[in-house]
């Protein structure tokens, strides 16, 4: 891995951009703008949650990211310091410095970055360079990034550069080219056609060094594949409230630590298909993922230097309880189905009621591939069967009923059955079904005051087990008061509690004040050990017990 | 718009490359068990020097010139290899030997070798990149200041029968990362028509000419402490082919750093 270094004839540029003298317009003709977020920790042993006394006493992320444009012109930079990093960042972080810079030109037809750079190719499936402060996840590439749009309609992409790895960079280069048409522009007869189409392809290709990786047979060593490839073709096609986007990508030998070191081939579908109209919305997802693990440095295990991104299709669940449990999205072999649907009944009818009501049901299923295996590393790995699933990885299905009971109190109740296999993260066990019931129920009893109670529940069938020591088992209750007054403010307190067959109550403080573009919060009580996804993308957060305090500003 | 297709295409195809492998699983190179060993009795400290060559290549016989010159001042003090990789001049003439290895490819594209002769001394590194130089004009001042160091670890290669070869190292100094031993045969004398600058000579003497690693390409690891004074001795076994001229052979060995790969000390031996 090489160590992240700063170009100097970028730092001049920057360092020129932000020298000059400040105007009524900024500076040097151009805008300055940015954020600022540092978040802080105090933790200290409890036995019961498993939460460990900190050695630093103070844990802390924070970083600032400054951007300046001037006409066509931009440059950016991100200073980050994680000293030491908070509980469940990787510890690789530790330190501070500049962590991404760039120049960039944004012209009609052109436009060009060079340094640090975030691109995503369709929806991912084999090029999505991002970052997500709260999963830890940077996957940033230094390089260059080109975007030409020749005609109205018409987009390529080109990409070269290495991957962010912390404070460094992986070793494994990638190179990249999408284009996409969306044939209403670019075909004049089809300019007022009620069908919209928009097709596009995209390629990327890894190279990475040989190295001695020793196969299962002795004295042998895996061949490996400095290149390997993945490509993608998709659609997206609208009419009326309909809209149809479909998918297909493909990658070549991938011997890598998450497939095991096969040499099967890697591919995906996603087959998105949606109808809305005024008060109404449905939509149906699909998706196949078949040894799609796609990273830049072959060893690499975690989540970082990821170069493809697999869309999740089950729900972002904002509630603890339906959150408790999130599905991690399995690259190296999944398919599922999930169905979206929301509803609006009328008000002033029998169901809607004087305000009307607001439905929204949910259903997931996720399942492992039917394979066959035919060896270990080395081999082939396996096959697997076109349409036939696996084992069940996830299901989810859950219902909220949102109504305004009058003009000042509104009310949800959701319910939610899941169940979950601890496969997916890695884990042994029986499938867990559980059974949530949200209610929550907003008070707006005037302009500056606003107070919400929140209360949950949790049955399941699992049973904390101290082997597998997962603080997530049991039966649960929650409750939350939040209330917002005097436009800034607002204080909440809330207590999570295993009542049957689990461990642990997990109480929380907190205060925040908010003020334009400014935050500070304070909170104080128990973080339960468990898992963060965002995306299917997900994270482990270790136990706590103490402070924590975060403030966001921009400007 | 048609043009602008084809350059799509182009880069399309560019950034497509995939290499598709057949063989999943190659040979892994002898390995061997290290244990206590008697020292190397001469703590030299050699330079290597590899040379990227091939038939078609026009300046190699001029660079050859130089190298042989280098070999009669520095003697047992310089070891050469000559490489032939599968670019166009690598390329054998018709009916004349395939002097290309696939060991040979596979250093060649690690080490980005682009231009032919490419001569690098010790896989030394400069400023992070690879000193390739396609000049022999500083080959001779980079030989001269390897050899003039004292050597961190001395190494010693016997021949032995049954196509075996005994390697002792020697730790002069501490070493703290991780080294490898790589070990490879060479033969002399291979006659094989051979592009010059004065046109196409029959039958050149081709020398040093690597026919094989018999250790993986990166070399075994070799288990130690590295501290200072440790004797560590190992015996590996080769596999000869009959394609060689085995009284022409040589083994050579060198140490390197398991990471970096740059090289710390060499010797060779003639095979048995």
């Amino acid at each position: 891995m090489k160590q992240m270094g700063l170009n100097k004839i970028s730092l001049l540029v920057v360092a020129l951009a932000f020298a000059g003298g400040v105007s009524a317009q900024g500076i040097m003709g151009g805008h300055v703008t940015g954020n600022i977020q540092i978040d802080g920790q105090v933790s200290k042993a409890d036995s019961v949650i498993g939460s460990k006394d900190v050695p630093e006493h103070l844990l802390s992320n924070a970083r600032a990211d400054i951007l300046y444009t001037n006409g066509d012109f931009s440059a950016g930079l991100r200073f980050e310091a994680y000293q030491n990093p908070m509980l469940g960042f990787d510890p690789q972080y530790k330190g501070q410095g500049l962590a991404n810079y760039f120049l960039s030109y944004n012209g009609e037809k052109l436009s060009v970055t060079a340094g640090n750079y975030y691109e995503q190719f369709g929806s991912g499936m084999i090029l999505r360079s991002y970052e997500d402060r709260y999963l830890g996840l940077d996957n940033a590439l230094l390089g260059f990034n080109v975007n030409y749009r020749p005609l109205n309609g018409v987009t390529i992409k080109g990409v070269i550069g290495k991957q962010r790895m912390f404070w460094g960079y992986g070793d494994g280069l990638v190179r990249g080219v999408d284009g996409e048409v969306a044939l209403n522009s670019v075909i004049s007869s089809w300019a007022d056609k009620k069908t919209h189409i928009t097709l596009g392809a995209g390629l990327v290709s890894r190279y990475e060094d040989d190295e001695t990786i020793m196969s299962d047979v002795d004295e042998y060593k895996l061949n490996l594949p400095l290149n390997v490839a993945a490509g993608a073709v998709r659609m997206d096609l609208s009419r009326g409230g309909w809209n149809i986007q479909a998918e297909y990508a493909h990658k070549s030998q991938d011997p890598n630590t998450l497939n095991n070191y096969v040499y099967k081939d890697g591919s995906a579908m996603m087959l998105n298909a949606s109808y809305s109209q005024r008060g109404f919305s449905a939509n149906v997802q699909a998706k196949r993922v078949d040894n799609m693990a796609f990273k830049s440095v072959r060893s690499q295990n975690g989540e970082m230097l990821y170069i493809n991104y697999i869309p999740s299709i089950t729900k972002q669940h904002t509630y603890a309880f339906l959150s408790m449990y999130p599905y991690a999205t399995q690259t190296t072999g999944e398919m599922g189905v999930q169905g979206d649907v929301m509803w609006k009944l009328k008000k002033d009818t029998f169901l809607g009621g004087k305000y009307g009501t607001d439905l929204h049901l949910n259903c997931a299923v996720i399942t492992g591939l039917d394979t066959s295996v035919v060896g270990g590393k080395g081999t082939y790995g396996y096959h697997t069967q076109p349409v036939g699933s696996g084992e069940l990885y996830y299901g989810d299905l859950s219902l909220e009923v949102a109504k305004k009971l009058s003009s000042a109190v509104k009310a949800t109740v959701t319910y939610g059955y899941q169940v979950f296999n601890p496969a997916v993260e890695g884990h042994h066990g029986a499938l867990h079904h559980n059974n949530v019931v949200v209610g929550d129920v907003t008070w707006k009893i005037n302009k500056k005051n606003v107070i919400r109670f929140e209360a949950e529940w949790l049955g399941s069938d699992s049973k904390y087990d101290p082997e597998v020591d997962d603080k997530r088992a049991g039966d649960w209750m929650m409750g939350l008061v939040e209330y917002n007054f005097g436009k800034h403010w607002f204080v909440s307190a809330s207590d999570q509690y295993a009542y049957n067959d689990g461990r642990g109550n997990y109480y929380n403080l907190s205060v925040g004040y908010t003020k334009g573009a400014s935050r500070l919060q304070l909170g104080y009580g128990k973080q339960r050990e468990g898992i963060i996804c965002i995306g299917g993308v997900c994270r482990q957060v270790p136990a706590s017990n103490g402070l924590t305090f975060s403030l966001t500003t921009s400007f | 718009m048609k043009k602008l297709l084809y350059i799509i295409g182009c880069l399309s195809l560019l950034m497509a490359s995939c290499d598709k492998v057949d063989e999943y699983i190659v040979y892994a190179g002898a390995t061997a068990e290290w244990t206590p060993g008697s020292g190397v009795a001469n703590k030299v400290q050699r330079a290597l020097l590899e040379k990227y060559t091939g038939p078609h290549c026009t300046n190699c016989p001029p660079a050859d010139e130089v190298i042989h010159g280098l070999m009669d001042t520095y003697g047992d003090k310089l070891v050469a290899v000559s490489i032939v990789d599968s670019s166009n001049f690598g390329l054998p003439y018709a009916n004349q030997p395939d002097l290309r290895t696939q060991e040979g490819n596979l250093w060649s594209q690690y080490f980005g070798i682009s231009r032919y002769p490419t001569v690098i001394v010790q896989r030394a590194k400069d400023g992070g990149n690879w000193v390739l130089n396609t000049s022999t004009d500083n080959v001779g001042n980079l030989v001269a200041g390897v050899v003039g160091e004292n050597p961190r670890i001395a190494v010693g290669l016997t021949p032995e029968s049954g196509n075996k070869v005994k390697v002792d190292l020697e730790f002069v100094e501490k070493i703290n990362d991780p080294i490898t031993l790589t070990l490879l045969v060479i033969e002399d004398s291979i006659k094989a028509k051979q592009a010059s600058p004065t046109g196409s000579i029959e039958n050149y003497e081709n020398n040093h000419i690597l026919r094989t690693v018999i250790t993986d390409i990166w070399g075994a690891d070799v288990e130690c402490t590295g501290v200072q004074g440790e004797k560590l001795t190992a015996t590996f076994t080769y596999k000869p082919s009959v394609e060689w001229k085995l009284e022409n052979c040589k083994v050579v060995g060198f140490v390197s750093d398991k990471v970096s790969r740059e090289v710390y000390n060499c010797a060779q031996c003639a095979i048995q």
